[in-house]
């Protein structure tokens, strides 16, 4: 049968079967838009903070409303502002969502540029309920003007509220929770407001468009994939500017090596460091190894006066991290300390993003025994091809921020922070943190620490720095970071290191 | 809200036709469109389709469907009679000619039966998006731009899909696959 006779006959033979009630509830060009929004509005607003639905959700949310209003922009002049408002809303929560893969997106979004950006985009959101608002007004207004559209303007309502608590907390966790019950009732209250809108909405024209909704949400995952692998790849990991580096000052080590500083680290050491240590009195140093794997677990039964006893230990096979703390009495008539935090990787643990060091110095505990003085050093080295390659932190320095500790609750912190990103085709990855304490009363202890946080895994959504993680609470084995924690403590006067 | 319709109607109060035009108005002049192209047309069919309910209400018959899907049947089948007296669409009048002639031959009236039968068969046969996207096409009869932007595709991915659901079709009603 030729195509034309074959379409005749389909025709006349459609006619003989008129369609089914769902058919005919399917059939129109407004349903379909309007559920798009309103599961728009419902995902992109709340947020559920597990499963990474907090990002899910929201992307799956705000693309349902660029379609919807994609379908609806010619129909009046607010629908298009809708249509404008919510392409708008998709750049930014792409790119934010794709900054977020970076380590740089915590200082974006706190420099005055981000905080403004943040505003403009909370704007946005209520400027978009306001339009939806007056858009479904002009809807009713043409089918019937009695129809209420109250619940739209209650979401501009709720949502404003929203912001202003979100600047202003006021009233906690029952106001939040008060907040999404009346979100909840409004977007129930808005869905019967569609579904008795259904005849107004059979008048509606929906736009043509060129790219099939199929089609542009395809693109804009396929970018938002693109960007995301993209800045996982590059946007991950400090620039150090490492350069060729060859031990300074032989005369210096040397003498250091006398009185007992291990002599591989003395040669990572900068020559203003070494220059600081040239007539140093007395060494004392404390070297340990840790794992950053997490072992296998050994269990051993043992009876004893016939009673079974099952223990269970984590036995480590390899431990991959070595930690020297080193103290150098330096010359001159005043007590002072050099106090040294060295690492060195003894076996590569693969390298991703950053890694840290944060320092809880001598000075930390008590400001009655000793008292930091001078500059923070330090250096970061690796070697490749028989030659060693230093460079300085990307940030070496004290940071002030907010702990919240299971141990001690909130408060104020202020440590210092050494901050790096290391090759990942590369050997014999070490470094050090140095700083001088000075005696302020005789008989304290020395009691200085160094956390090592390690990444251990290359894939975190959003990217934290080795630093944020630790500032966050990151501790042991958790998240993509592994912390290693090392002291060395020892009364000056008795010269011994403190087990 | 339709129960209440259908009870004015049948009860003749002249409120039922205004509570008629009020409310499905739009959805008459939806269905009426794609087949009628002038708007004086279009409102003239509403006004046809809405006194064909007033006079036939009595054959609504709810276990057979809603109320909506009888007013959607009653609002083409007046397009469509609006359009073969224009002579508007001779291609659909041919068609409707056939289809809706008052007292049909015994013999056509088997045929039509048969293929009425066939056809359901093989739309049973069909995926969902399919069935709707052949109701829209060959029932609603709206033109690829219209489903298109209804259903959110492009015109080229409306005519592909509807050439492969052809295709299907034609391959379950016993014809060559060569549609």
């Amino acid at each position: 049968m030729r195509e034309p006779d074959f379409d005749a006959r389909l025709f006349a033979d459609a006619a003989e079967l008129p369609p089914a009630d769902e058919i005919v509830h399917a059939v129109t060009p407004w349903r379909s838009a309007m559920r798009r929004i309103l599961w728009g509005f419902g995902l992109s607003t709340i947020t559920l903070n597990f499963f990474h639905l907090q990002y899910l959700l929201p992307a799956i949310g705000i693309l349902l409303l660029l379609l919807g209003f994609r379908t609806l922009r010619k129909e009046n002049g607010w629908f298009g502002a809708c249509f404008a408002l919510s392409a708008l809303r998709t750049i930014w929560f792409g790119t934010t969502s794709i900054l977020q893969a970076t380590i740089h997106h915590t200082s974006l979004f706190d420099s005055e540029v981000g905080v403004l950006l943040t505003f403009a985009n909370l704007l946005t959101v209520l400027a978009l309920f306001f339009c939806f608002w007056r858009g479904l007004r002009a809807v009713v207004s043409r089918a019937d003007p009695a129809q209420s559209t109250g619940s739209a303007a209650a979401l501009v309502v709720w949502y404003a509220l929203v912001c202003v608590l979100a600047y202003v907390p006021i009233g906690g966790s029952i106001t939040a929770i008060l907040l999404l019950i009346v979100y909840v009732c409004t977007l129930v209250s808005l869905r019967e407001v569609s579904r008795s809108l259904d005849a107004a909405g059979y008048a509606i024209s929906p736009a043509g468009i060129r790219i099939s909704d199929r089609w542009l949400a395809i693109a804009i995952a396929l970018a938002a994939l693109t960007g995301l692998t993209l800045a996982s790849i590059f946007g991950t990991s400090y620039e150090m500017d490492f350069t060729a580096h060859t031990p300074y000052d032989a005369a210096v080590r040397a003498e250091l090596a006398a009185l007992g500083f291990p002599a591989e680290i003395a040669a990572d050491l900068t020559s203003a460091d070494l220059a600081a240590l040239a007539g140093a009195q007395e060494v004392i140093t404390d070297v340990s190894t840790y794992p950053v794997n997490e072992g296998r677990e050994v269990t051993t039964r043992e009876t004893v006066d016939g009673v079974l006893t099952i223990h269970t230990t984590t036995v480590y096979d390899e431990r991959e991290l070595q930690i020297t703390g080193i103290a150098v009495r330096l010359a001159g008539e005043e007590e002072r300390w050099m106090l040294i935090h060295h690492f060195r990787w003894l076996i590569d643990p693969g390298f991703f993003g950053t890694e840290a060091m944060q320092l809880w110095t001598a000075d930390r505990s008590t400001d009655k025994g000793w008292q930091q003085l001078g500059e923070l050093s330090g250096q970061v080295l690796y070697d490749k091809g028989g030659q060693s390659y230093a460079a300085p932190y990307a940030f070496l320095g004290r940071t002030t921020y907010n702990s919240n500790s299971m141990f001690f609750g909130n408060s104020v912190e202020n440590d210092v922070f050494a901050e790096f990103s290391l090759p990942r085709r590369s050997e014999n990855q070490r470094g050090y943190v140095a700083y001088t304490v000075g005696e302020l009363n005789d008989g304290w202890i020395i009691d200085s620490w160094m956390n090592y946080v390690h990444q251990t895994d290359p894939w975190q959504y959003p990217a934290k720095t080795a630093a944020e993680h630790k500032m966050a609470g990151g501790w042991s084995h958790h998240g993509a970071f592994c912390v290693v924690q090392s002291a060395i403590q020892f009364f000056p006067d008795e010269g011994q290191i403190l087990e | 809200m339709d129960e209440e319709l259908v009870a004015l109607l049948a009860a003749g109060e002249e409120h039922g036709m205004e509570l008629l035009l009020a409310t499905y108005a739009p959805m008459m002049r939806y269905i009426a469109a794609p087949i009628l192209s002038a708007p004086e047309e279009i409102e003239e069919c509403v006004s046809d389709a809405a006194m064909r309910v007033w006079e036939r209400i009595g054959q609504f018959d709810r276990r057979r469907g809603e109320f909506r899907t009888w007013l959607t049947a009653i609002t083409r089948n007046a397009a469509i009679d609006r359009s073969r007296a224009a002579a508007r669409r001779p291609e659909t009048v041919a068609l409707e000619t056939q289809a809706d002639a008052s007292v049909p031959a015994a013999e056509e009236e088997l045929v039509r039966r048969e293929r009425a039968a066939e056809l359901r068969g093989a739309l049973a046969e069909l995926s969902a998006a399919d069935r709707m996207l052949f109701y829209r096409k060959y029932y609603y009869l709206q033109p690829s731009a219209q489903i298109a932007a209804e259903l959110g595709m492009s015109e080229r991915a409306v005519e592909g899909r509807l050439y492969r659901l052809k295709k299907k079709l034609k391959k379950a009603l016993g014809g060559q696959n060569d549609a």
